[in-house]
């Protein structure tokens, strides 16, 4: 019970600060909200026993993304005072577009049988998933760090500045 | 590469020009420059090579089997299917037997030293090479690409597209010199006579495919000798003549038969090698060629024979007779040309077909040794042709005259040169035919022959030296030019004696007619021909006994040939005399009778006037509707051109409603 | 307290023998750390990270053909459940490694050609050579995994890492505006469409409890399609549509071809667009290999045969009014993606005829990549000659150039007629495949929309060849690199001899690398990476 009414309030802080993110004209503020959406995840995390998932949202994303955001709109001047004005048009499109969106999805979401998982009661211990990741996801995470080297390299050579 | 193989053989030869062509196209312009004619000449050197192998190991074959069927001796064999989807009329494949060999060694030899002519012909004086030298040397080249494929084509499809070929080449060397408007629409005026008698060619070919089904020679040859064996309800005679006329339509065009023998008097205004290589001894001798090929088909119609047999005979004497007016050098060729090709269809009616291929043989040494005499001429007259404008030659250029006067004596049919075998053989085919008619033509038109070749070797060649205004001495051609004329002069005595077997009671005691020539040819001849009429057909009398008719086409040969000597040598004010009395006659064969200005008054100008009429319809009224369907797709552009707008909101908008269209896609199918 | 974990842990290392299967993707990835430490040990020379890419290219394409006419036993491991392999490296994926490392070659030989011409950016580019050949190898590397897996995750990983150094390299002119623009325009839709795949992938995993394809094929099969796999299935597929620019996900092509720096643009036209369409065939392959899924995967399939439709069209008419070559060959780009798309779409039908013999589709799609490469190579190769020589890639600069370069000029109109699909080129032969794997198909509908499109790009098409031989132009003759000109020669006669005398030798080619891809992929056929248990360590 307890369970489910937190499950409900985290869900509602995520998506009343998303819709926040979108609707804000100002792009300080949208960095705001999405701390309050990435946070709000982070907790769904917790409720669902993924203890260090969450701990990596809120470290990965809101400590380091969503700082990087901060930094980026700081940085690049006038940012901080450009207004979103979208025009009529574009907002009625949005909305139409997205409540279609939305609905066929819930539709689709709600309509549709789940497979019974298995409920996790504990949180899985840091050492099995990183037994996991060196064996049986051996690959993946090989394959990952192949692309962050590269990705490291090209973002290195876009952020240096030209002689 | 094994060159014993016949196929290797087969597809080098016409591969090895076709590449040399194709280099001289690449690199020509930049880096060879007037050294382009190397690589023709090797490539068509080797083809010969290649050729002459191919004749011996063909004719090794015949010597051992000797058994004369088809199938021993032809080769016909897949070279590549184009899509392996079941699609096998459009496959290549190649056809060799002693018809192919004897083509493709007189299309090659002449085509070699052609090559090796035009390297001193296509240049001036000074032995600078003329502007689009390496143009001209490309274009041989695939000139006698065009021509190998149509030789060695298997099935009428791959025949149907080499004979497109050397018309598309023929209007390329035509119009050589395409910034002279009479060159431009001389070639012009070929491809369309040309297409005439494609058009009818085209559809004998379809009306092959719908009748049996293939276009494959081997098997449509089978078929309709089948079939004619079944006799009447199998294959109706009236189809196989549709198909022979038809196949005859394209022959008519491409060599150049009344009435569609316009164009090849003005394809002499393209450069004098590719008149004797293309519009003397090879191309368009392509038709004869084809009837002889298709022999099988044009024998089951008699009336078929006989429509070819009749217009060989007829544009045999008319182009003869043009021929005797005339006086420019080129063209008095051009029509004695006509008139012989004239006499090779005369003898394939006739079912005389080897005789038919022998005359093509001889014809192709002496007529294109003819031209490029002439060429020679017209190369130190500094481009004048015209025989009253020059005289005497023969003192200071003794080569030229000397190879002229032989290849015209071979022409003139005089006795023991190479003319003379074929042409009588022809002669005596038709006589012996139930069409003597048609021979007794040809003898005259053999008079004519003699006559107006030895008037304009007079005319040009001998009595006192007169020159062209803007020439100061005349000057004998160099190494590249006469050596050509030489060979070819060998040829043009001693060609015709492949075709003669000594011995016996023959000519003068020591000729009897058909020789290993007509042996080579005859599996592929004498399987479809009827009985022969050579030799004893008693109904055509007198002459035909005893070689009788060789003395006496002898005799008229040296009657023309002394009737020209008495004309021009010793009197000469009796043509103008005979020119003058005979008025209306003389000025309708000065002018070919009138055919050019016929065809242009009853089929140019109301094609023109119809032309206009069809042009303002499009102009006016095709065009508005093909802008308005072409108008459709722009505006979509344009629209979607906008929709591209670079604008990311929009294209986010897109992308979103594509996953949305999925996603309703789905619940609705579902 | 190591050795605890050790024991407690059941190691697992992969036999040499399975390493050795895996060699194209390590040497790609070993090219990538060669590059970075040649650079660290002789300094930024530009030559000789240009040789190790091209070496690595090599190396790789050799141990791809090796891999593709050896016959070796297809790779299939490294997994956390047996018969759920993370890489499946067979013949079917070395032959488009292959592709893409003879491709990395031949783009590395253009960039050097591109340094010679007197690109503006010279210096530049020069001295951040080793930066670029790292995300060129890293984007290769990525396209490589992505034709060796079947596993969701690892798809995902794999066109993350094609993508992201693809957006590097679109805007690798760092002072060339549209470059920049084109790069971040790149980016958010890669992040986008990625979001959206990982999205349906989680459908996927939550319907399923597995990220294997083949097991959730076998799924389907048993289960039948629910409206949610489906829409997991599209969400997913995104990700790959993205790569291959079907539309509407295709918005970013023609900014990022005609902002990309031309040899970028050649590699994202051809090599990540065999990727897409060779992974794409595998997931369409593998989704409907049993009877029931490919009954269950009619509706998916039938919406890919739209979004082909739509691609095709929407391609060929938005190339109308461009006069950006480069543009132009972006839309015609996403046109034929349009095509091959088509054929994937009829994956699904099951066949009547004998086991083992390939679906007349999937070889279509396979000779048509071929031609396909050879054609864009051969076409961008000219227009990077032209715009080395005049500095302009605009449709005027193509005036009268089949004066000014015949060379050129016949290459590209040979390009052209193929990209329309004209007789007797490889262009005509493939299209000519295509149509009769749709009419087999009985997708009529299809085969109309493919032929009307044909004869709507001969206009565009015919625009540029009329352009090069008809438009007097006095301007100065094209001097282009002997080696440049001798390559696109090469592809030239390439196209010509794929549709004349090697037309079947290209299609029993393809049949015989469609074939590989249905033996490999049976459920029987994977040899499994064997993997000891705990107790067998002990």
């Amino acid at each position: 019970m307890l369970e489910a009414l937190a499950f409900y309030i985290f869900a509602a802080v995520t998506l009343v600060s998303a819709i926040g993110v979108v609707a804000s004209r100002n792009i300080v503020r949208s960095a705001v909200c999405l701390l309050g959406t990435l946070g709000g995840v982070a907790c769904l995390y917790f409720l669902l026993n993924a203890n260090l998932l969450a701990a990596i949202q809120l470290i990965v994303y809101a400590g380091g993304t969503l700082i990087l955001i901060v930094f980026g709109v700081m940085l690049t001047s006038k940012s901080p005072w450009v207004v979103f004005d979208p025009t009529r048009g574009q907002v009625v499109g949005a909305v139409i577009v997205s409540i279609l969106l939305a609905t066929g999805l819930c539709m689709l979401l709600v309509g549709n049988e789940w497979p019974a998982g298995t409920a996790m009661t504990a949180s899985p211990h840091v050492k099995d998933v990183g037994t996991m990741l060196l064996t049986d996801y051996l690959v993946p995470f090989e394959a990952a760090s192949v692309l962050l080297l590269v990705v490291m390299i090209g973002a290195a050579y876009l952020a240096r500045p030209e002689k | 590469m094994d060159l014993n193989n016949v196929e290797t053989l087969a597809i080098l030869i016409p591969l090895l020009p076709l590449l040399g062509a194709v280099a001289v196209g690449v690199i020509g312009l930049r880096g060879l420059r007037s050294n382009s004619h190397w690589l023709v000449l090797i490539g068509v050197g080797l083809a010969l090579a290649c050729a002459v192998r191919l004749f011996m190991n063909i004719n090794l074959a015949l010597t051992k089997g000797g058994s004369g069927c088809i199938d021993g001796l032809a080769k016909s064999w897949l070279i590549y299917g184009w899509i392996n989807a079941g699609v096998t009329w459009m496959n290549v494949t190649f056809r060799i037997d002693s018809l192919t060999c004897v083509m493709l060694l007189t299309v090659l030899s002449v085509s070699f030293l052609v090559v090796a002519y035009s390297v001193g012909y296509m240049r001036d004086h000074h032995g600078h090479a003329e502007r689009g030298y390496e143009r001209f040397f490309a274009f041989l080249g695939i000139f006698v690409f065009s021509m190998c494929m149509l030789v060695l084509a298997g099935n009428f499809l791959l025949l149907y597209l080499g004979w497109e070929l050397v018309g598309l080449s023929s209007y390329l060397l035509i119009g050589f010199y395409y910034e002279k408007p009479s060159a431009a629409a001389a070639a012009k005026k070929a491809f369309i006579v040309n297409r005439i008698g494609d058009f009818g060619f085209g559809l004998g070919i379809f009306l092959i495919y719908y009748t049996f089904g293939t276009l494959d020679y081997k098997e449509v040859f089978d078929l309709v000798a089948k079939m004619k064996m079944a006799g009447g309800a199998a294959l109706s005679p009236d189809r196989v003549t549709a198909i022979a006329l038809l196949l005859f339509c394209g022959a008519m065009g491409k060599s150049a038969q009344l009435p569609l023998h316009v164009w090849l008097p003005d394809a002499m205004e393209g450069p004098t090698p590719v008149s004797a290589l293309i519009h003397a001894a090879t191309m368009v001798t392509a038709g004869v060629y084809m009837v002889v090929r298709c022999n099988v088909i044009f024998s089951a119609s008699h009336y078929a024979m006989w429509i070819v047999a009749t217009i060989g005979g007829i544009t045999s004497l008319f182009a003869a007779t043009i021929a005797l007016t005339q006086f420019d050098m080129k063209r008095i060729l051009a029509y004695s040309t006509l008139s012989q090709l004239g006499y090779m269809f005369l003898g394939a009616g006739v079912g005389a077909f080897d005789s038919a291929i022998f005359h093509l043989f001889t014809h192709a040494f002496f007529k294109a040794l003819l031209f490029l005499g002439a060429g020679s001429v017209m190369h130190a007259m500094a481009g004048v042709i015209d025989i009253r404008h020059f005289s005497g030659l023969a003192r200071s250029m003794k080569i030229t005259a000397t190879t002229f006067c032989i290849g015209g004596l071979a022409l003139a049919g005089f006795p023991l040169l190479a003319g003379f075998w074929s042409k009588d053989e022809i002669i005596h085919a038709a006589l012996s035919s139930d069409m003597p008619w048609l021979g007794y033509m040809a003898l005259i038109t053999a008079w004519m022959t003699a006559f107006y070749t030895f008037r304009m070797i007079f005319m040009a060649f001998h009595g006192q030296e007169r020159l062209p205004r803007d020439v100061h001495h005349a000057h004998e051609s160099g190494p590249w030019m006469t050596a050509p004329l030489l060979i070819l002069s060998v040829g043009a005595i001693c060609a015709g004696y492949v075709g003669v077997t000594f011995g016996g009671h023959g000519f003068l005691g020591v000729f009897e007619p058909h020789g290993e020539f007509h042996h080579f040819l005859s599996y592929f001849t004498s399987g479809h021909r009827g009985t022969p009429k050579h030799v004893g057909a008693a109904e055509a009398g007198w002459l035909l006994g005893g070689h009788r008719l060789m003395y006496v086409s002898a005799a008229i040969s040296l009657w023309g040939i002394g009737t020209a000597w008495f004309f021009y040598r010793r009197r000469p004010t009796i043509p103008l005399a005979i020119a003058f009395a005979s008025g209306g006659l003389y000025r309708l064969l000065y002018n070919k009778y009138y055919v050019d200005e016929l065809y242009d008054l009853a089929l140019v100008r109301p094609l023109r006037r119809i032309g206009m009429v069809c042009y303002n319809l499009d102009r006016y009224f095709i065009n508005a509707i093909l802008w308005v369907i072409a108008a459709v797709p722009r505006l979509i552009g344009i629209i979607l051109k906008g929709w591209q707008t670079g604008a990311m909101q929009g294209y986010a908008l897109a992308m979103v409603v594509g996953l949305l269209v999925m996603i309703w896609w789905m619940l609705v199918a579902a | 307290m190591t050795h605890a974990l050790l024991a407690a842990t059941p190691l697992w290392m992969p036999s040499a023998a399975d390493l050795q299967r895996l060699g194209p993707l390590w040497s790609l990835a070993g090219t990538i750390v060669a590059v970075l430490f040649a650079a660290l040990l002789v300094g930024r020379n530009y030559r000789v990270a240009g040789a190790i890419a091209t070496l690595g290219g090599v190396f790789t394409a050799t141990l791809c053909w090796r891999g593709i006419t050896g016959g070796a036993v297809p790779f299939a491991g490294l997994a956390p459940e047996a018969a759920a392999p993370m890489l499946v490296v067979d013949q079917f994926s070395c032959f488009f490694i292959f592709l893409i490392s003879v491709f990395l070659v031949l783009v590395t030989g253009m960039w050097f050609m591109g340094l010679d011409a007197g690109v503006p950016d010279e210096a530049a580019r020069r001295r951040d050579a080793v930066e670029f050949f790292v995300l060129f190898v890293g984007s290769a590397f990525g396209m490589a995994l992505m034709v060796s897996t079947s596993n969701l995750l690892m798809i995902i990983l794999a066109v993350e890492s094609a993508s992201l150094p693809s957006y590097g390299l679109a805007g690798f002119r760092k002072k060339h505006r549209p470059a920049a623009e084109a790069s971040l325009k790149y980016i958010l839709f890669g992040a986008v469409t990625s979001a959206i795949s990982v999205y349906g992938a989680s459908l996927l995993y939550g319907q399923f409890h597995t990220l294997d394809l083949m097991k959730i094929s076998t799924a389907i099969g048993s289960q039948g399609i629910s409206v949610l796999t489906g829409v997991g299935l599209f969400a997913f597929l995104i990700g790959v549509a993205f790569k291959v620019s079907a539309v509407p996900f295709h918005f970013w092509c023609p900014d990022v071809f005609e902002g990309a720096s031309i040899e970028i643009t050649t590699w994202l036209s051809v090599a990540s667009k065999a990727a897409g369409l060779g992974l794409m065939l595998r997931i369409m392959w593998l989704l409907s290999c049993t009877v029931q899924s490919a009954d269950a995967m009619r509706w998916v399939a039938h919406a890919v045969a739209i979004m082909a439709a739509i691609t095709c069209t929407v391609g060929n008419f938005s190339a109308f009014r461009q006069t950006n070559l480069k543009r132009l060959l972006a839309f015609s780009s996403i046109a034929h993606a349009g095509y091959m798309l088509m054929a994937v779409s009829i994956i699904w039908q099951p066949r009547e005829s004998a086991a083992g013999m390939p679906h007349p589709a999937s070889s279509a799609v396979i000779a048509y990549m071929i031609v396909y490469l050879l054609m864009n190579l051969a076409a961008f190769g000219v227009v990077a000659m032209v715009y080395w020589s005049t500095g302009r890639e605009t449709m005027d600069a193509f005036n009268g150039l089949g004066w000014r370069n015949p060379l050129l000029g016949v290459v590209m109109a040979t390009c052209l007629f193929s990209l329309v699909g004209l007789p007797p080129l490889g262009g005509f032969i493939t299209k000519y495949y295509l149509l009769i794997a749709l009419y087999d198909a009985s997708l009529i509908w299809l085969i109309f929309v493919a032929v009307f499109n044909t004869l709507l790009s001969l206009y565009y098409y015919a625009r540029i060849a009329y352009a090069m031989y008809f438009v007097q132009s006095d301007e100065a003759p094209v001097r282009a690199p002997a080696m440049g000109q001798f390559a696109v020669l090469m592809c030239a006669a390439a196209i010509v001899l794929s549709g004349t005398f090697y037309a079947g030798k290209l299609k029993s080619f393809s049949d015989q690398r469609s074939r590989d891809m249905y033996g490999a992929m049976q459920p029987t056929g994977l040899r499994v990476a064997e993997r000891p248990t705990a107790d067998s360590m002990h």
